[in-house]
Parts: structure tokens; sequence; C-alpha cells
């Protein structure tokens, strides 16, 4: 089965962690489609469109930051690896795209034959992308679906008083709405901070991703539909009521 | 009223005082350059050579990020600048009314009906919240001043006090209000008879499927005459006719029929081909939750809701509410409607009290947030300290250059009434936490109850 992975980045960490997830369990060869990095603005309107007053701030830490990065290249690697290695070591591809909704990306998901599409960290993909994979394509939100869908949901759940969660979701072209293949509570311990259940959760969605393509190998996958007009979305939280759901987490 | 959106300045100064040479000369310039020279032009005419003009001025120009995450004095401090400036705004015109706006250009207006009605109400509320005894003086001065400008039909006028005197529905409708508010405060026979003229005036002069047609801004009917409806029904709770409730109810039933299946409502502009402002799509909104709540029907607010929900994904996709919504909820984002923001911010506010949920109360926290941040605490100008300004930027469409007494009024409400829930979210959210201590429950099995439930 041919299997690829769809992500923002062409160095991101949480596409190489799926990916890695992915390789332990040998299911052969995974490409990696990744958009080229933007970069930074670089036109002076830009950049104070971007900026204003901080623009000699944003330049000083631009230009420290260069610095620092290339003195760390003399240094010895990320133990872990980048994305482009852990591509190379498992024999897949990486192929990079301007756009994951474009013509190159789509031209180049068709060309690879793809059966299952797995997203780690991309823009809301349109459907022409989404409709090329014979199976599907996967997402883990960090949500129990379809109770919570959208942005900072970890920090919605915790306020209402409900467990977090992660759901690995077949895509479609709503937000979070494609049928749910598998759920699992985040468990919250003492002295938590939502950076530490978050970080939990990246790791738990790594192996739940993993887990649902050997699946999706061996059989189809068990779907539950969702309804668009069930559940809620949810947008990124304001400080204030973080704060307050900052209360509900143990001490 | 608040329905004003008339650009000083702008082409028509050019117009004025160099017309056809200047125009010729337009024809030839690039469209940035036209832009440009424009912008001198309004900068002359807006008096932007006094520091004040020019530090709010300089404040549009130079915040790209709208201000709306830099760090903000305490709510407090803008509540009470908010109603120092409204305070300045009626003792800039004779007779007790409230000026309509501050102007860059021409300082401050006449007194406005209208506004005058409906600050009242949040003339009230924060005389009794901050124990203002100066301020519910002023309220009852107000409340005088609309009395003896009261027209002989019942109504009030259109525009400004010194506009010719035409009789306005929506502006009757707002001082009916104000009226009926300083009626229960004060509990002066006159304030209800004046409003119950002005309630039978507008009942005489509806139309027979309940839409108002004469005597409308723009002589269209509109679907934000909610907020004429929402007067009436406290108008009938006041006086028990039911006659009151009869026009509401048919109010809203023709202005329901203007929304479409998205929740965005058509007749909702100020000029019929324009789209509707932030500002009047809030008014409509605002109408139908009101007019609900008092009706005790979920069916008005559900109407309400349905466009505040459309806007609320909106605001939060694009982090910025747009200065107007067209069909479809295209936004123009080229700028802010700043009143149209604070009776967003309130609406959701509203929204939250009714059903619990957090998302309206995160979204008003951000919107106000924004809000705030346009409001300058420090300059030495009455007119400018503690004003909002009606477009962000401050040459924008809508009240291009002023300082609008409405926008003061509903981000002052905005204020209070984010006060007001956010305390009592915090208290049951810190409560519920106790609850669950004091039960000796383990957080893992309440949350595993709430997931079952």
């Amino acid at each position: 089965m041919n299997i690829t992975i769809l992500c923002g980045y062409s160095n991101s960490s949480y596409a190489r962690d799926v990916l890695r997830a992915i390789n332990e369990r040998g299911l052969g060869r995974i490409n990696v489609v990744a958009a080229v990095n933007s970069g930074p603005p670089r036109t002076v309107k830009s950049l104070w469109a971007k900026y204003g007053w901080t623009l000699p701030w944003a330049m000083l830490r631009s230009a420290a930051s260069r610095l620092v990065s290339g003195v760390t290249a003399f240094l010895p690697h990320d133990p872990k690896g980048s994305l482009e290695e852990e591509v190379r070591a498992q024999g897949g591809r990486l192929i990079l795209v301007q756009d994951l909704n474009g013509e190159a990306c789509r031209w180049a998901v068709e060309a690879m034959q793809v059966d299952l599409m797995i997203l780690a960290g991309t823009p809301i993909i349109r459907a022409p992308i989404l409709k090329v994979p014979k199976l599907g394509t996967l997402n883990a939100h960090q949500g129990a679906l379809p109770a919570y869908r959208g942005m900072n949901v970890i920090e919605w759940a915790i306020l209402e008083g409900a467990s977090p969660a992660v759901s690995i979701h077949f895509v479609d072209p709503g937000v979070d709405t494609g049928d749910i293949v598998i759920a699992e509570k985040i468990p919250i311990v003492e002295g938590d901070t939502f950076a530490s259940i978050r970080f939990r959760a990246g790791r738990q969605q790594c192996e739940m991703l993993a887990r649902a393509a050997r699946q999706a190998l061996s059989g189809p996958l068990t779907r539950r539909p969702q309804r668009a007009e069930e559940g809620r979305q949810f947008y990124s939280m304001h400080p204030r009521l973080k704060a307050i759901a900052e209360i509900h987490l143990p001490a | 009223m608040s329905i004003e959106r008339l650009k000083p300045g702008g082409e028509a100064a050019c117009e004025i005082s160099h017309a056809a040479p200047m125009r010729r000369l337009n024809g030839y310039l690039p469209q940035s350059l036209r832009r440009q020279l424009r912008l001198i032009g309004d900068a002359v005419q807006n008096r932007l050579y006094r520091p004040s003009h020019l530090r709010l001025w300089l404040h549009d120009w130079l915040d790209p990020s709208n201000g709306s995450d830099a760090a903000q004095p305490a709510r407090d401090c803008y509540q009470r600048a908010l109603i120092d400036w409204l305070k300045a705004a009626q003792d800039a015109v004779p007779g007790g009314g409230v000026a309509g706006y501050y102007s860059l250009e021409d300082g401050w207006s006449a007194a406005y009906p209208e506004t005058t009605g409906y600050i009242i109400v949040t003339a009230i509320d924060a005389s009794k919240r901050l124990g203002d005894k100066d301020l519910a003086a002023r309220t009852r001065r107000m409340a005088d001043w609309e009395v003896q400008i009261q027209l002989p039909e019942g109504a009030w006028q259109s525009g400004l006090v010194t506009a010719p005197r035409i009789p306005a529905v929506f502006n009757t409708g707002q001082v009916i209000q104000g009226l009926l508010a300083a009626y229960r405060e004060y509990g002066e026979p006159a304030y209800l008879k004046a409003a119950i003229r002005g309630g039978r005036w507008l009942i005489a002069n509806q139309d027979e499927d309940g839409a108002w047609r004469k005597h409308t801004y723009g002589s269209f009917p509109n679907s934000y005459s909610t907020r004429v409806a929402w007067p009436l029904l406290i108008l009938a709770d006041a006086t028990r006719d039911p006659s009151f409730r009869k026009a509401a109810t048919k109010y809203l039933e023709w202005a329901s029929g203007r929304q479409d299946d998205s929740g965005w409502f058509e007749l909702c502009t100020l000029e019929a081909d324009h789209p509707p402002l932030t500002h009047t799509l809030a008014y409509t909104i605002e109408g139908f939750v009101e007019a609900g709540v008092l009706l005790g029907s979920d069916r008005w607010i559900e109407v309400g809701r349905r466009a505040a929900d459309a806007l609320l994904h909106r605001f939060e996709l694009r982090r910025h509410l747009a200065g107007a919504y067209d069909k479809g909820w295209s936004g123009d984002h080229s700028f802010s409607c700043l009143t149209g923001c604070a009776q967003m911010s309130q609406v959701w506010g509203r929204l939250f009290e009714i059903t619990g949920d957090a998302r309206y109360l995160n979204a008003l926290l951000k919107l106000n947030d924004f809000v705030v941040s346009h409001i300058n605490l420090t300059s030495r100008n009455p007119g400018i300290r503690g004003g909002v300004p009606g477009s962000h930027p401050l040459w924008e469409e809508y009240m291009t250059y002023r300082l609008p007494s409405w926008a003061a009024k509903f981000a002052l409400d905005a204020l209070f009434i984010e006060g007001d829930v956010f305390s009592d979210f915090l208290r049951r959210n810190g409560t519920a936490r106790i609850v669950d201590r004091s039960l000796g429950e383990s957080r893992e099995h309440h949350n595993l109850v709430r997931l079952q439930q």
C-alpha cells in the first residue's frame, strides 16, 4: 500500500514523528509531500505591515537567530534527525511543492498513486487533492469529535470540565467533520500544564495515526460518521479564558 | 443619526475649492498618487495640524496590528473615560441633549435626539454602577430635553436637532427607549406620556404587513428597525397596552422574512447601493434577541443568533470584524466599524447570558480588546479623550474623521456586559472546582461521567 504524508513545512518535526511511528510498524516506504517554507516578508512595506515600530527589534532578533543557526550548523545534529533524513533513511521520497492545494501537489499525489494520505500539520486541504487517495485521507485532531472541533480544543475541553482527547478521522471538505476512526482520551496528571498535555497529545496522535495506517493495510477502517451540524467549532481562546481554564488543571 | 455615513472632506472638498482644474489634473495622475493627494487634502481639512488630532491619526496610521494584542489598562479606566466623554458631549451643546459627534473638522456637532435617547439608558445604568450622582442628574436633563423637542404628532425628528424637523421612525423608537428607562428610574409621568405618544405615532405609520415605509432613512423599508420593535415591547410592558406588542410582533414577522438561509439580512443597509454596515446588522440582531427575551420567544432569539453566529465565525477566522457585510457574508475588511464592533460585543455578551456558551464570551473579550485599543485615554482634547472613532482607520467609510456619541454609548454597554458576564463566569467556574473537591471525586472520574453524558 502506498502511504503519503502531507505536511506544511519541509522541516516539520511533527511529520517526522508521524513518519517514524509508521516506520516502526514496518509499513513499507512512505513518501512525504511538503510545502516549501515561504520565509519571512521581504519588502519594506510587508515588513512594516508585520512589525510596525517593533521592526528594528525584529531585525535585531532575526540577525541574532541567523548568527546562532550559523554557529549551530557546526555542532552535532538534532539527535532526532530531520524530516529529510528520516524520509531518506526509509527509502522514501521528499517532494517539495509551493502550495499543497496547487496543481503540482495534485499531480505529485496522482503520479504516486497514493492509497492513503496522512495530514501532518497542513492548512485546509481542498477537495481536488482529497479525492485522489483511493482509501482516503487521515488526520489527527487534538479534541474529542464531534464535540470539540477547531482550535485550542484541549483548553476548551478542560474549561468545560471534559477530558482532552485525540481523534483520528477521515478528512472531508469541512473542518474536522469527517468520519471518526479512533478516539482516545489524554490522561491528565498532577502538575500538568497546557504545554505538557499538548506534548503528550502530540506523541499519542503519532501513535494513533500509525495504528490507523496499519489497520487500513489489513482491511477497511471502522468509520463512525459525524454530521456537520452536531458538535461545535471552537476558536483560539482568549488569554483571560485560558487563565480560568488553567485553574481546572490539577495542581 | 447613527446612520450617517457622509464623508467630510475627501473628494467633495476638492470639488468645491479647485473644481475644474483639479478634476482635469486628477485625470492625468496615477491612482495611488490621487489617493495620497486626497489624504493630504483630508489632513488639512480635518485640522491634523492640531496635536490631539494628529496623534489620533498617527495612532491609526502607525498601528499595523490594530492594537488588539497590546497591553491595555484596566477596563474601568476606559469606562470612566467613556463616561467623561459623554459628559463633555452633553456640555458641548445647549439644552440637555448629547452632541451627535466630535468632528476633527468642525469640533462638536449639535445635539442628536435619537442617540441622546438611547444614551439615557446607558447613562442611567452607568450612574447606578459607579454611584455617579452627576451623571444621574444629567440623564434627567437628557430626558427632559427629549420631551421638550418632541414633534406635535408624537414622533422625534431625524438627524441633528438643527436639521429640518422631519419625523423619523427609527429615531422615535430610540427616544422611546430612553424615556422609558428614565420613567422607570425617576417615575416622572411626562416621560411615559411622551413615550406613549411616540408609540402611537409609530403604530399609525406602520404598514399592514408590519413594515415601516414612510419616515425611514433613505425612504425605503429596513430590517434594522427591530431596534424599534424592542422599545415598543418595553412600552407594551410599561402600559399593558397590547397594541404596542402587536405592532412590534408584526414588524418582527416582516423583518424575519428579510433573513436568508445564511442568516444575513437584506434591507439592512443605510443606502440602497451599499452593503449593510456591521452597525446596522448589529441593530437588527440586537433587536431580535432583546425582543425574543421580552416575549419569552426562542424563535426571535434564534433569528438573531443565526446572524450573530455567522458574524462570530467570520470574526474568529479572520480575527477581524469587517466594516460591512454583503450578501453571503462577504466582508469589506478595508475598515472596521467600531460602533458595530462594540454592538456585536454586547450582543455576544447577551447570547452568553442566554445560552451559557463560552465561545460568545471568548469573542466578546477579543472584540472589546480591539475596541478599547482605539480609545485615547490621555489627550488633552475632551473631544478625543475617551471617544471612539467611527471607523478604524479614522479616514475610512463610516463617520469619517468623527467620533460619534453612539460609539461611546455602545462601547460602554459592551464593557459593562463584559464585566458582568466575566465575573459571573469566574464565580461559576471557581465554585465548580470547590464542589469537585468537597465531593472528593477524582477529576478523571468526573470527566468520564461528563463524557458519557
